[in-house]
């Protein structure tokens, strides 16, 4: 049997029906690519792995863990059975362009590189866009990534040549959150990557998501990461609870996100973050005044990916995820 | 095309004591393995007639059964790797099932750690408390400098061959009453200042299948290999012993105290079999390993 150019897998848990709406005909619906789907079952108790084996489809396959070993090892074991060049990863409630993975290996291939992101946009659960991702540069990366999760999308967004994620060591199945975060940082040592300046990545915000649960772990889990890649600083320490507070921004939560520039400001006394903080109390249009009182003031303004007040526009290709009315 | 996905240069060694239908369901997991090892070998210990014909069934021709003539785990783990083709030698037991990187992730874990032991995560099937030895932590850990025994699991070892025979193996001595040969063997690796390596992504999933009396009875065994083992080393003068056997009455008395006070059930509770197992495993190997002097 023929490898095929891309494989894509998808871990999932007790989640069929997004994985059946929304990653499943991401995949499946990709143009002018031979690809492979796996899916990593971990222990669903829903029957996910028997849905998936009744596709019948010939490029699906499930794999099904035992036990529940979470996102970062079943995605490691997606990896391991997977056959492709390339490897993309997609959660199993984000949404992909069909031109994605296509337009992705092409910029990478074009700038003989072994790794590639593109734009993303956030939608909420009715797949209304609430904001577009900043979009770094490949250059301003690997002093970005020291900050936080800067790479647009997440896990569902790279796509990486399977050599080089061989080589660099997998995802690192001790971390509870921010593996993907912990993998840029590792592949940008080796290389920068190419970047497509499309949005070809939806990702999902609702409320389940993991940066917005188990916040207590949040803190130790970011030094964690940030320790094995050299020293932290108080610097470094404040980009991040600053990352975080603008994740939560993004995804409406107005109240946790205050919380969130609050402590930064307490933490590192910043004044700039306790401005934030009064204005995130008001939502999007308050984080905006106090971005534009920051400019008045100190000629400067941290919070400009935060506060744009108005969202995106819905890139075209979503429309087709959308259910009929 | 991705890298090698054919089979990798290691053997799977599964000692059994011929419990059909565990064996078969460990045999399915191992077929499923990407990438699948270059060998596998059975070694059996209940000379169980229709054994072959069911791994044949399983796994085919890149299996075969070594018949142990001995008993207990110590000595069909160590016919296991005299048997074995390949310098690393993966083990697991019968009643284990291992996920489908298993195979890879051992082989990609000795390459990189030359000479280290690695054991990793074991994770409960069915009732986590009917099911003993598991462990679940999520941090890689460098063992190499501890000096104790507990670090091992038996059940999810790889292992380079030819060091561990080097150092004479698993004790055979240990029989099937000696639960504890696992640990001896991992005393020893340490203390003669082997590598170990304990590694949270090379995990292999426990099954429950004893009841309540059965387990009882294995804590007991447990208890006893540690009496067994601690009576050895004490016989050759190693006096850190003794503050493992202290410590093992400690958690006896603790787990006593919880059982009264919170009402647990003794078969869940690993440390209650040490008043009923430790004496006697300490008086036996007092009396075997006074052998040796």
């Amino acid at each position: 049997m023929n490898a095929p150019e891309v494989s894509v897998i998808i871990a999932t848990r007790n989640r069929w029906p997004m994985l059946s709406s929304n990653a499943l005909p991401s995949a499946l619906g990709q143009e002018g690519v031979e690809l492979e789907v796996v899916v990593v079952d971990d222990a669903s108790d829903d029957g996910t792995a028997e849905h998936v084996e009744g596709l019948a489809d010939s490029r699906v396959r499930v794999v099904r863990n035992e036990t529940n070993r979470r996102l970062p090892a079943s995605r490691n074991v997606g990896t391991e059975v997977a056959r492709g060049t390339w490897l993309a990863f997609l959660d199993d409630d984000d949404l992909w362009s069909p031109r994605k993975v296509r337009a992705q290996i092409d910029a990478a291939e074009a700038s003989a590189t072994s790794w590639v992101y593109s734009q993303c946009v956030v939608v909420d659960a009715e797949l209304r866009p609430l904001d577009l991702h900043p979009f770094p540069a490949p250059e301003e990366l690997d002093e970005l990534l020291r900050g936080g999760n800067h790479v647009p999308g997440g896990g569902s967004n790279v796509i990486v040549r399977a050599k080089a994620f061989d080589e660099i060591g997998r995802f690192d199945e001790g971390l509870r959150f921010f593996e993907d975060w912990d993998l840029w940082l590792r592949l940008v040592r080796v290389a920068l990557p190419a970047a497509c300046p499309d949005v070809l990545v939806a990702r999902v915000e609702h409320g389940s998501n993991m940066l917005f649960r188990d916040e207590a772990d949040i803190g130790a889990t970011f030094e964690r990461i940030l320790a094995k890649h050299g020293p932290v600083s108080d610097g470094q320490r404040q980009a991040v609870a600053e990352w975080i507070a603008h994740e939560h921004m993004r995804a409406g939560f107005n109240l946790r996100a205050a919380r969130y520039y609050a402590r930064a400001a307490v933490a590192y006394r910043s004044p700039g973050n306790a401005a934030a903080a009064a204005g995130a109390l008001f939502g999007r249009r308050g984080l905006s005044a106090a971005s534009r009182l920051l400019v008045a003031t100190r000629g400067a303004t941290h919070l400009e990916e935060a506060a744009l007040p108005d969202p995106p526009e819905a890139p075209e290709w979503l429309a087709a995820f959308r259910p009929a009315d | 095309m991705r890298a090698d996905r054919d089979a990798v240069p290691v053997t799977v060694a599964i000692p059994t004591i011929g419990r059909l239908e565990p064996i078969r369901r460990c045999l399915e997991s191992l077929r499923a393995c990407v990438p699948s090892p270059a060998e596998i070998l059975v070694v059996d210990q209940s000379h169980e007639p229709t054994l072959v014909e069911l791994v044949a069934e399983v796994v085919g021709d890149r299996a075969r059964v070594v018949p142990s003539r001995g008993l207990g785990v110590a000595r069909a783990r160590n016919d296991g790797l005299r048997a074995a083709a390949h310098p690393v030698v993966l083990v697991t037991d019968d009643d284990c099932t291992v996920p489908v990187d298993w195979v890879g992730t051992g082989h990609r874990l000795t390459a990189a750690y030359p000479g280290a032991i690695v054991t990793g995560r074991v994770l409960p099937v069915g009732d986590p408390r009917a099911v003993p030895s598991t462990k679940d932590d999520p941090v890689p850990v460098d063992l190499s400098s501890e000096r104790r025994g507990g670090w091992l699991f038996g059940n999810n070892m790889a292992l380079p061959c030819a060091a561990v025979l080097d150092l004479g193996g698993f004790d055979e001595r240990f029989g099937p009453e000696e639960a504890a040969e696992d640990n001896e063997f991992c005393y020893r690796w340490l203390r003669a200042g082997r590598p170990l390596r304990y590694e949270p992504s090379f995990l292999v999933q426990h099954h429950d299948w004893r009841s309540p009396d059965e387990l009882e009875r294995l804590y007991v065994r447990y208890a006893r290999g540690e009496g067994f083992f601690y009576a050895k080393h004490l016989r050759h003068g190693d006096l850190r012993m003794l503050r493992f056997v202290i410590r093992d009455l400690a958690w006896g008395v603790r787990a006593l105290g919880s059982g009264l006070l919170k009402g647990r059930e003794s078969w869940t509770d690993s440390r209650r079999g040490v008043f009923k197992g430790m004496p006697g495993g300490f008086a036996a190997g007092w009396r075997v390993f006074g052998k040796d002097r």
